[in-house]
């Protein structure tokens, strides 16, 4: 068994019995809080909270008549990773082309992870009359 | 929230009516992206999970009710397409909540018992008690700093809401207060509140985060960075780590199923593994001087990733890099980050007997011959959640990669700048730790100091106990 070896199931260190400096830490004393309260009497204290600032209202797009004769994205966010989240988009396709085949559907996988933005995909979406957008699914 | 940034961007920019659809899971966070946001988007819940579940039961899920109308979701999908947008569709999402509004400066008198279970039953604390930041002990820690006590120290963004919060240098003085930090703190509690990054971001993943502390300083203050260094025993690193733990509680990143999320947690978030770098007993030039910053300067780095594996009983069989490859083996290589923490013991070895001249020198060794299987490399779900979008894209190496067979090995860790060495130890023996983490940024603690570093202690000496 060599030295090193032989020191570490010992739980040391060749360093250590070499008598290496093993300390870079100093502890300071330590004054207590000023103006410690008295237990049980009333304190004023401030306030940690930060205040957030509430947004302008921001109406939504008009919406359509209906959607016969609309095409309409189902767009997969792509929660989850490549591939693993469109099955419900797939499912909603499949309803409309049964209960309203009037409305062409699309389904698109938005490019990127699913907390990025896609401005190609929203550009090609305008660029083809895309008419309204089913986004998800997160979880 | 992604789904919802998306929705505002095709109705806002487009004018494009766009149903968003998000499980159930995450309606608290919806309900917030409304309300701060202004645009009352037409959110349509399924129940949850959506990953992973077979067609039938995806069918039943758009065919069945929203938890949170308990109306048929196709029905709802339609409607939010085409009913028409009302002025009461704000009535009720846009009631200011409780943290907005005026606020006061100064809390209601109390005992301090009641005030400690109050500042816990807001959500201001993480449970354990609490310095209670009287006016007297928030002055005396305005000490610590020249700077304004209404001085905006940064503005940070939340996710769920889509709000921004300003915070000046007397709430970080609060909430230094309230974590037991001392006014000699100050400087380091600024310089990390300055970067706007929480110790725990919204993630329903473990997030875990490292502060790291380089120059003067680290001595002028006390901290640790030999012996036992990540563990609770100095107070200066005690506290300063769990005031960015404080801090990221009183930005909002811990409200329950708003901003958090995590599923397990992580025991790393009460310290954020707060340490300094042993910069006297390193071989290397300090790792904030690696970021560009002066020596003689003082700063805090920050890291954030998942994990940590440490090696135990040195490395007598193989060398250093080839049973950090084992630790390496079992941790994803996300973006090429990891981050090694190295004793002085092994830092020195490395350089002495290896040679490794710089840091730099060992990552680059790193980074060319440790090797994954391609299949287990895509195989994690983080990298081919992360990644594989950036393959898809054609960015080089993800793409290649992405075409090799499963069983070819690659370097996934192919950027050694951001393989990160840190050193840290008492030089008790030769021990290191593998960590998943990625460098997020550094700042300038000098900055914020009520008076520049002394010639003294210029050269990081001062504060060290007498060579035996």
């Amino acid at each position: 068994m060599d030295r090193r070896k032989m020191l570490a199931l010992l739980g040391a260190s060749p360093a250590l019995v070499a008598g290496m400096p093993t300390h870079a830490e100093t502890l300071p004393e330590v004054a207590p809080h000023p103006a410690t309260p008295v237990l049980g009497g009333p304190i004023t204290v401030l306030n940690p909270a930060v205040t957030p600032k509430l947004a302008e209202r921001v109406p939504l797009a008009p919406r359509l008549n209906s959607l016969d004769g609309k095409t309409i994205y189902l767009v997969d966010t792509d929660w989850g990773g490549m591939g693993q989240n469109d099955g419900i988009l797939q499912e909603m396709q499949a309803w409309f082309a049964q209960h309203m085949p009037g409305v062409k559907t699309i389904i698109k996988i938005k490019k990127g992870n699913f907390v990025t933005d896609d401005p190609g995909l929203w550009k090609e979406i305008a660029e083809s009359k895309g008419n309204g957008v089913v986004l998800g699914v997160a979880g | 929230m992604a789904v919802a940034a998306c929705s505002r961007t095709l109705e806002q920019e487009y004018g494009i009516p766009t149903a968003p659809v998000s499980t159930f899971e995450f309606a608290n966070v919806v309900a917030g992206d409304r309300r701060f946001h202004g645009i009352p988007l037409r959110f349509i819940y399924t129940p949850h999970p959506v990953v992973g579940m077979p067609p039938s039961v995806l069918r039943g899920y758009i065919e069945g009710k929203d938890p949170a109308t308990q109306r048929t979701v196709v029905d709802e999908v339609v409607e939010a397409l085409t009913k028409p947008v009302t002025e009461d569709e704000f009535v009720g999402d846009f009631t200011p909540p409780s943290r907005a509004g005026v606020r006061q400066a100064l809390l209601e008198p109390d005992t301090e018992d009641n005030l400690q279970r109050l500042f816990y039953e807001r959500g201001w604390t993480d449970g354990l008690p609490i310095i209670l930041p009287t006016e007297e002990r928030v002055a005396a820690m305005l000490s610590g700093t020249n700077r304004a006590p209404d001085e905006v120290v940064g503005e940070i963004f939340l996710h769920d809401t889509q709000e921004y919060l300003s915070f000046t240098v007397e709430m970080v003085a609060i909430v230094g207060v309230m974590a037991g930090a001392r006014a000699e703190h100050l400087p380091v509690l600024l310089a990390i509140a300055s970067t706007g990054q929480p110790s725990i971001p919204g993630s329903t993943t473990p997030f875990a985060c490292m502060l790291v502390v380089n120059g003067p300083i680290r001595n002028e203050i006390g901290m640790n960075s030999g012996v036992g260094a990540f563990s609770p025993r100095n107070l200066a690193n005690s506290v300063i780590g769990r005031a960015w733990t404080l801090l990221t509680i009183n930005w909002g990143y811990m409200r329950l199923k708003k901003q958090f999320w995590t599923s397990q947690g992580n025991p790393i978030g009460y310290n954020n593994m707060c340490v300094a770098e042993n910069e006297e007993r390193s071989p290397w030039e300090p790792f904030h001087v690696q970021k560009g910053f002066q020596a003689a300067e003082s700063t805090v780095s920050l890291f954030r990733g998942w994990s940590f594996v440490n090696n135990v009983v040195g490395s007598s069989h193989r060398t250093v890099g080839e049973d950090m490859f084992i630790q390496l083996g079992a941790l994803p290589g996300l973006y090429s980050a990891a981050t090694l923490i190295l004793d002085p013991l092994v830092a020195r070895h490395l350089k002495e007997n290896e040679g490794y001249r710089t840091k730099l020198d060992f990552s680059r060794w790193i980074s060319q011959n440790f090797k994954m299987p391609a299949g287990q490399f895509w195989g994690t779900d983080l990298i081919h959640m992360m990644m594989a979008p950036l393959a898809e894209q054609g960015v080089e190496p993800y793409a290649s990669w992405k075409k090799l067979p499963a069983d070819t090995l690659i370097a996934p860790y192919d950027k050694p700048e951001n393989i990160n060495i840190v050193v840290v130890g008492g030089e008790t023996s030769p021990m290191w730790k593998v960590a998943d983490f990625a460098y997020s940024m550094s700042a300038s603690v000098d900055k914020w100091r009520a008076k520049p570093a002394t010639d003294e202690c210029a050269d990081g000496s001062c504060g060290l106990p007498d060579e035996p």
